[in-house]
């Protein structure tokens, strides 16, 4: 369009800003030593045998997207076998891939037991309101600047949504501190003189299993409540559908029918998922990030969208058909309420498993929380749980109001 | 054979590649120039663990293809960056679920004290992050690249054309589409109140 730009103006073309916010989104990931010698290693060995590394080649790349574990690729593994371990070292070994199942090995209420007494208990749920409110409390773990013991950091969030537009949309978050995450966290983090606050250096590396703050310290201490107008496209926003904000109307159109639902969240995760690569996949391979996406769909309209009951129900019937999801008896949320567990695992990078568990309150038949829980290790080497937790508070219909501060000047 | 990038008497890239034509291992000082750069835009794009692979597959498949790098079309970084980009392709879905990890990440609230002004930075900036991974997982695939290629390989209109072999008025116009869609993202979001006197 603008062919007259130099390339100065270019770079100013995306606001720098934005260009930035990009940058402290996504990191700056500098390679490990280990990394940047097998790589080397690689070319070298192409370089003095080209003709057997490149006849490997292809059956390497073919292969990359299933990998388990760091992933050299065969012409790597033919011509450096040596530099494995090497390469191994340093990283959080992968969670091993579990074969899924729908099966409880216990004796209590297998998965799809589960999901199908929520579907029925939620479709007797109020079904209008002023506001469609979504109350949260985020838990997310992380380590110590030390990586000698693990802290735990918890923040609210409510999400208030109108249909009629003389009322505004709101958020409001709360901060609500830091600690250790076990009893013995705790006595690591009091040898350690009980810090009230922690600071992390730039090049702090979280393996990708979680968010720490660089530009300033995580505090012990909780903030007050920050309340936020939604407006822009938030403007007769209903809630996210996955990956997209979805207007009142839309919301509406969901089908209520749980084969027709399940046909309409496919066809929305085929054409999420459009892309060149989706085209080479293997029918057992598409039909698993067929199977991801109706999750991820399902749990979006169970646990936030402003459908009516019957909606929300069929959501829990999809999932409840659907593999890899299996029972894990009654659980405890982070807020302390019991509940029935459903589980999955979600590989999050290639080769890469997160455990996922889905607490739902029978007698609601709404969900309590999800946990996601990777494996970190402490500075001697000690594996310890990260869990990342959302626990819903209130998911519902309300002619409350929020409490908004008077409007300053 | 590894001369450091700002050595007296540096070959320059395009030498170097004609160079390894008959001595493949040069080939790997361009490695060493240019691994850092092109594993942290491939590492922003599908994170460390998988950039590994990737960033090295890069290197290889330049070195299999160096026959065909012509330096009439661009320097030596645009057209690795092109590379990367190719391969990148293949990975749309690693992309799309770092982006919808990222869009997960419990994001940074106010601390006790805090001055108004800074909270509501703060508020903003935090809100930002969920927003941005979400609308970076809704640019097309072409739009996404191009954003990527300016954030991360600081490369100009031209370059980038060169790079994904595109016509630059298309680069021009992709940016336009992402400078608009980051805008509607990012600046609709007003903090009402926060911190210490809210």
């Amino acid at each position: 369009m603008d062919e007259s730009h130099d390339d100065r103006d270019l770079r100013h073309s995306v606001e720098p800003g934005h260009l930035t916010a990009v940058r402290d989104l996504l990191g700056s990931h500098e390679p490990s030593p280990d990394t940047v010698a097998a790589g080397r290693a690689r070319l070298l060995a192409e370089a003095a045998a080209p003709a057997t590394v490149r006849d490997l080649a292809p059956a390497g790349r073919k292969r990359r997207h299933r990998r388990i574990g760091a992933g050299l690729s065969l012409a790597a593994a033919a011509a450096a076998a040596v530099l494995v371990p090497t390469v191994m070292s340093g990283g959080t070994p992968p969670i091993a891939a579990r074969p899924g199942t729908s099966i409880a090995t216990t004796a209590g209420p297998t998965a799809r037991q589960i999901l199908l007494a929520a579907a029925t208990t939620v479709e007797r749920a109020r079904t209008t309101g002023d506001y469609w409110r979504v109350g949260t409390v985020h838990q997310s773990m992380m380590l110590d600047p030390s990586r000698g013991y693990v802290i735990a950091q918890k923040s609210s969030t409510e999400l208030w949504l109108a249909e009629r537009p003389e009322l505004q949309n709101w958020r409001i978050r709360r901060y609500l501190g830091a600690k250790p995450a076990s009893p013995e966290d705790e006595a690591a983090w009091r040898a350690a003189g009980a810090p009230a606050s922690w600071r992390y250096p730039e090049d702090f590396d979280t393996d990708e299993l979680y968010s720490v703050p660089y530009r300033r310290p995580l505090k012990a201490a909780a903030g007050e409540p920050s309340v936020e107008r939604l407006h822009g496209h938030w403007n007769g926003a209903a809630g996210d559908l996955t990956q997209e904000l979805v207007t009142w109307r839309q919301v509406r159109a969901i089908p209520s029918d749980p084969d027709k639902l399940r046909a309409y969240l496919k066809q929305r995760v085929i054409r999420q998922l459009a892309s060149p690569d989706m085209a080479e996949l293997t029918g057992a391979e598409r039909e698993k990030e067929i199977v991801h996406g109706l999750r991820a769909d399902c749990l979006a309209i169970i646990s936030s969208l402003p459908v009516a009951p019957e909606v929300r129900a069929s959501a829990y019937r999809v999932l409840a058909s659907l593999p890899g999801i299996r029972a894990e008896g009654e659980t405890t949320d982070p807020l302390g309420r019991r509940g029935q567990a459903v589980g999955y695992q979600v590989e999050f990078e290639p080769g890469r498993f997160t455990d996922v568990r889905f607490l739902v309150d029978p007698g609601t038949g709404l969900p309590l929380a999800e946990v996601w829980t990777n494996t970190g290790r402490l500075a001697d080497g000690r594996p310890v749980e990260l869990r990342n937790t959302t626990s819903y508070q209130a998911i519902g219909w309300t002619d409350e109001r929020p409490e908004v501060p008077e409007r300053r000047n | 054979m590894t001369a450091p990038p700002d050595s007296p008497g540096r070959l320059d890239d395009a030498v170097l590649i004609e160079q390894s034509r008959h001595r493949p291992e040069s080939f790997a000082t361009l490695y060493d120039r240019h691994f850092g750069a092109i594993y942290r835009y491939i590492a922003a794009r599908i994170g460390p663990q998988a950039a590994d692979d990737l960033a090295a597959e890069t290197f290889l498949v330049a070195f299999r293809k160096r026959d065909g790098f012509d330096p009439a079309r661009g320097e030596v970084r645009r057209w690795l960056y092109g590379i990367a980009t190719n391969l990148l392709a293949g990975h749309r879905r690693s992309e799309t679920r770092r982006l919808e990890a990222l869009a997960r990440v419990p994001v940074e609230h106010p601390a006790e004290g805090e001055h108004a002004d800074r909270v509501v930075a703060r508020v903003t900036a935090a809100a930002t992050k969920r927003r941005l991974a979400t609308e970076l997982g809704r640019l097309a695939d072409g739009d996404r690249d191009v954003l990527l290629l300016v954030a991360y390989g600081d490369l100009g209109y031209e370059e980038i054309a060169q790079a994904l072999d595109i016509p630059t008025g298309t680069v021009g116009s992709r940016l336009n589409r992402v400078r608009r869609k980051l805008r509607a993202a990012l600046d609709d979001i007003t903090a009402e109140s926060g911190g210490s006197d809210g």
